[in-house]
């Protein structure tokens, strides 16, 4: 009962505070959203089934181009966002199917190569993804009058996505998938011995990992209204995997509290103008050295702490 | 065939810078388990000492150069010391992200530090054309490949016939043996990655030329040495090499032969393939086998 | 372990605990400018910002804009155009008057919507022709774009040099792109050539044995080199080094400071065109040349001129349109010709601002000379705009 309330409280205030916010900051929340999402996906794949995807970008930016091109055609952004996910989902399974064979840095390996490659075809096949100078100009979607367009309207869209990927990666952690994909990070040989058949546990870690991106990416084309291949390098994917390690891999909160990190610190950083990367290094390598099981386990003793701390003052 | 045998230059030359920056790169991974993603700003530091001794305090070059390989080798002791031995036992993909945070500490810091614009620097040997018959080809190109060449050549023999580098050698295979063996791993570790350090503070001499002093060329450079590793073999030294050939042959003759544009896509798709074929690497060994 | 995370947790907050901005204050003229200061182009986006110091240092100084004092702000785009998508955002959060920059094509199409939604002035430095074809009435350029640049060169070098076989070098990005396709054109239909080789060349590329070898089988005898500052440079080394004899132009990343800087006595003869050189015969110029030379102790580079002019547009629209109006700065922006009398201070000499908001100008030819220590442009021609009042005017001869 009392978490009940506890969660309404966050969202409440979620809810009320894009009309405290100047376009900017709203933009920075509404980001943080949507790269959540994906990054929810990575956590599932890789934080949880131990399933090394460093080519998330990739599914990211499928799920962004299938929105964009396909808005372009005429089709409603609510019948695209499904495919957005569902053509990154069918990639992952694709690639998945020789890669994940191997293990470990040989399966990174294999994903970087992957990432670099599609971040190519992206640049170079202009007449379908418009080449370096991407598509620009996309447009917002509605539901019959209510228009999405105004940013405040489509941060509350996102917001309800946003719950909707949290809740869909709670329940698939405490299903008998998440199940799986836990056995499977944590021993591959044992988990096979329960006959839980690894592979196909492991490909479909995968391909949940990606549609999560790919959603993310059919959420994102909106938001921006320009998107380009620059978004979607090997090195963004190296972001989503900072957020998932510095949040916390295997955690609900993980990716939840990486991608607040990430997104919005370096733009609270920013303050200090061109210093700000080197704060924002800084503090990447401050939390390996000291939290490296991610900045989750603040939280973890945030809750052991304030019960115990009520408990001493009764 | 001219234009054959110049290609052929053009990617040794390359290719060679490339390898003596991912043999760094390859000694980490094998006595250390560190994947290194600052490899390339380990070369970038350098770039900018070079000019900051040789060139803005003009002190003559050989000077200039010892000192800065005495200062690289105390970038990687600080590195093993301060950093990476408390990162260890965390894992792999702390190691990743550290050695991201400390890349770009590096990059920023040297842009605000000193500036983010492109500094020159000389040649180091004559660049006036030789030709022979059809063929036309730069002094400088293969003076890099012959002292490249002979560096690589003394490491490799310092490793397998000195004792120290049979202690490395005990070291990359197995911890534990070497342990029981009576090694100091410790040592041998701070030792790689001094070597590692100075090694790239070799390759700065030869890159500056080339590709100018700017705070970000390790991305560039980091990414070509990480890419070298993975196609030659990142359990073996000859692969750092070999990898580092292949990639600079690749682009040069993809380059010429198919377009310029797929360049480097190229060489991603070898990647693929090796990975796909033989993921050990060109000369690497399998390991364990799941 | 509580002590340890709370220690850790303070440290964090403390880092991440910077201030908020500087409080606004009234009757000021505030210019966003949206730049790379981070990034491939930091080099040039520090240019920039050292033209909108001093520009704004200068007005000021003067009494400001109509009595209003000038401030501005720096939002990095870190070289990349989602980046400055957001760093014109929060550009715009800011309420300024007008927008400053960016310079990377890429990121200016990007971003442009966002300035002609907020109808708000940007003068940017961007070289790519879409920008103008994209129907916005916000945006400006400070430097001739290459859709006028390219013809321009192209004439002298096919009309004087007369070249048998012409190829190509371009960065692969939008800068590029657009150029390659104007040459194509251009070469197509006023002088009825066909380049013999376009090669893209990728940002940091340092090896270009491949293409050299191309242009030999190709037995090319000019190179059109389409490149940013450092990829020029090696280029001209390059070419030095494989005794290569090709007549070399380039547009004003060709033959700029930064290059010049870098490629030195390889830079020797290449010609190129540009709208602001530190010795052209542009009293401006030569002033703010001056003026960098003495406290930076280098020559500027081009960004330098345009990062300035940016600023003195915004003067310049305010003060023509008589107010603080952004709607009747547009209006008056377009289809106005700015003269030294009518804005002292602004290089370039005659500017003449079109419908769409490209600008007409001089253009200087120039060839690169090495003295021993400096590679220097040596101003050849100066070329006469092709719209505007200067339009029907003769090239004026320097040397020949």
């Amino acid at each position: 009962m009392k978490r009940l309330l506890f969660w309404g409280i966050i969202i409440a205030i979620l809810c009320v505070i894009p009309w405290f916010l100047g376009d900017y900051t709203l933009y920075v929340v509404s980001l943080t959203y949507v790269y959540t999402i994906v990054a929810i996906g990575l956590n599932l794949t890789l934080g949880y089934a131990n399933q090394v995807s460093l080519c998330h970008a990739s599914f990211f930016g499928i799920g962004a181009y299938t929105m964009a091109l396909l808005l372009a055609q005429g089709w409603s952004f609510w019948l695209i966002l499904p495919f957005s996910g569902i053509f990154a989902g069918l990639f992952g399974a694709v690639i998945g199917f020789p890669a994940l064979k191997w293990k470990d840095h040989y399966l990174a390996l294999i994903t970087i190569a992957v990432n670099i490659i599609t971040f190519f075809i992206m640049m170079q096949e202009s007449w379908l993804t418009g080449g370096p100078t991407g598509v620009s100009g996309i447009t917002r979607p509605s539901i019959g009058p209510l228009s999405f367009t105004p940013d405040i309207s489509y941060y509350y869209l996102l917001l309800v996505f946003y719950i909707l990927a949290i809740l869909a990666s709670i329940w698939i952690v405490n299903s008998k998938w998440g199940r799986a994909f836990r056995a499977i990070g944590l021993n591959e040989l044992a988990s096979r011995g329960h006959g839980i058949s690894s592979f196909n546990y492991k490909l479909l870690a995968f391909a949940v990992g990606a549609f999560f991106a790919g959603v993310g990416g059919g959420l994102f084309a909106p938001l921006l209204r320009y998107i380009a291949p620059d978004a979607f390098t090997f090195f963004i994917s190296l972001e989503f995997l900072i957020m998932i390690v510095i949040g916390g891999m295997g955690r609900i909160e993980g990716p939840i509290i990486g991608a607040i990190i990430v997104v919005m610190g370096p733009e609270v950083l920013r303050m200090a103008e061109a210093a700000y990367l080197i704060v924002y290094s800084l503090i990447l390598i401050f939390v390996m050295l000291f939290m490296r099981q991610g900045l989750v386990i603040v939280l973890d003793r945030l809750r052991e702490a304030v019960p115990a701390w009520v408990e001493r003052r009764k | 065939m001219a234009s054959f045998i110049q290609l052929l230059i053009g990617g040794v030359s390359m290719g060679i810078l490339y390898g003596v920056v991912a043999i760094g790169f390859v000694l980490l991974w094998q006595t250390s388990q560190t994947i290194n993603f600052g490899q390339g700003e380990l070369v970038m530091v350098p770039m900018f000492m070079m000019v900051g001794l040789h060139l803005v305090l003009k002190i003559p070059f050989w000077p200039s150069f010892i000192l800065t390989l005495v200062a690289c080798g105390i970038m990687g002791y600080l590195f093993e010391r301060l950093m990476i031995r408390k990162l260890l036992p965390g894992g792999v993909l702390v190691i990743v992200i550290a050695t991201l945070g400390l890349s770009g500490f590096l990059r920023y810091g040297m842009q605000i530090a000193w500036t983010p614009q492109t500094l020159f620097f000389p040649h180091l040997f004559s660049t006036k054309p030789i030709e022979l018959g059809d063929i036309i080809f730069s002094p400088e190109d293969i003076w890099n490949i012959v002292i490249i060449s002979i560096i690589i050549i003394v490491l490799h023999l310092c490793i397998k016939r000195t004792k120290l580098g049979m202690a490395m050698q005990a070291v990359a295979q197995s911890r534990e043996t070497a342990e029981l063996m009576g090694i100091n791993v410790r040592h041998i570790i701070i030792l790689v990655f001094v070597l590692n350090s100075v090694l790239a503070g070799t390759a700065a001499v030869f890159a500056a030329p080339i590709f100018f002093v700017r705070y970000d060329i390790g991305i560039f450079l980091g990414v070509k040495a990480f890419v070298a590793a993975i196609i030659g073999g990142f359990n073996q030294i000859r692969g750092a090499l070999v990898g580092g050939l292949t990639v600079g042959l690749a682009e040069t003759f993809a380059a010429a032969y198919i377009t310029t544009a797929y360049r480097d896509a190229f060489v991603m798709i070898l990647l693929l393939i090796v990975l796909l074929i033989k993921p050990e690497g060109i000369v690497g060994i399998k390991e364990e086998a799941y | 372990m509580l002590k340890k995370t709370l220690i850790s947790i303070s440290i964090l907050s403390l880092l991440i605990f910077f201030s908020s901005g500087p409080a606004i204050a009234a009757d000021i003229v505030k210019v966003g400018v949206v730049i790379e200061m981070t990034g491939a182009a930091a080099s040039l986006g520090d240019y920039w910002t050292k033209g909108v110091k001093y520009a704004t240092e200068e007005i000021n100084n003067a009494g400001g804009i109509l009595g209003r004092k000038l401030e501005f702000k720096i939002f990095d785009t870190q070289s990349k155009p989602p980046i400055s998508v957001s760093a014109v955002k929060k550009a715009l959060a800011w309420d300024p008057f007008a927008l400053s920059g960016p310079i990377y094509s890429s990121s200016t199409l990007a971003n442009m919507f966002l300035s002609q939604e907020a109808k708000t002035p940007q003068n940017v430095g961007s070289e790519n022709w879409r920008i103008s074809t994209k129907g916005s009435k916000y945006i400006w350029r400070t430097s001739t774009q290459q859709g006028f640049e390219i013809p321009k060169l192209l004439n002298f070098i096919m009309s004087e040099k007369k070249p048998k076989a012409i190829a190509m070098l371009h960065v692969n990005n939008d800068y590029g792109i657009g150029a390659m396709e104007t040459t194509k054109k251009y070469l197509k239909e006023k002088w009825n050539t066909e380049l013999v080789a376009v090669m893209a060349t990728e940002q940091k590329q340092a090896d270009y044995s491949a293409e050299f070898t191309t242009l030999r089988r190709k037995n090319a005898d000019a190179l059109f080199a389409y490149l940013l500052e450092e990829e020029a440079a090696i280029v001209y080394r390059q070419v030095q080094k494989m005794g290569l004899k090709l007549v070399l132009f380039a547009p004003n990343s060709g033959i700029s400071e930064d290059t010049l800087r870098l490629g030195k006595e390889a830079a020797e003869g290449v010609y190129g065109m540009s709208g602001f050189e530190y010795n052209a015969p542009e009293p401006n110029c030569v002033r703010v040349s001056k003026y960098f030379k003495e406290t930076y102790k280098e020559w500027p580079d081009n960004e330098f001129m345009k990062g300035y002019n940016s600023i003195y547009l915004v003067k310049t629209g305010i003060e023509q349109s008589g107010g603080f109006d952004k709607v009747k700065y547009s209006q008056k922006m377009h289809d106005i010709f700015i003269t030294p009398k009518m804005q002292k201070n602004i290089c370039g000499g005659n500017l003449y601002y079109d419908d769409v908001g490209d600008l007409h100008a001089w253009d200087y030819l120039v060839q690169v000379k090495w003295d021993g220590t400096h590679a220097k442009p040596k101003i050849v021609a100066a070329l006469p705009p092709l719209k505007g009042p200067d339009s029907g005017k003769k090239t004026i001869w320097y040397e020949k």
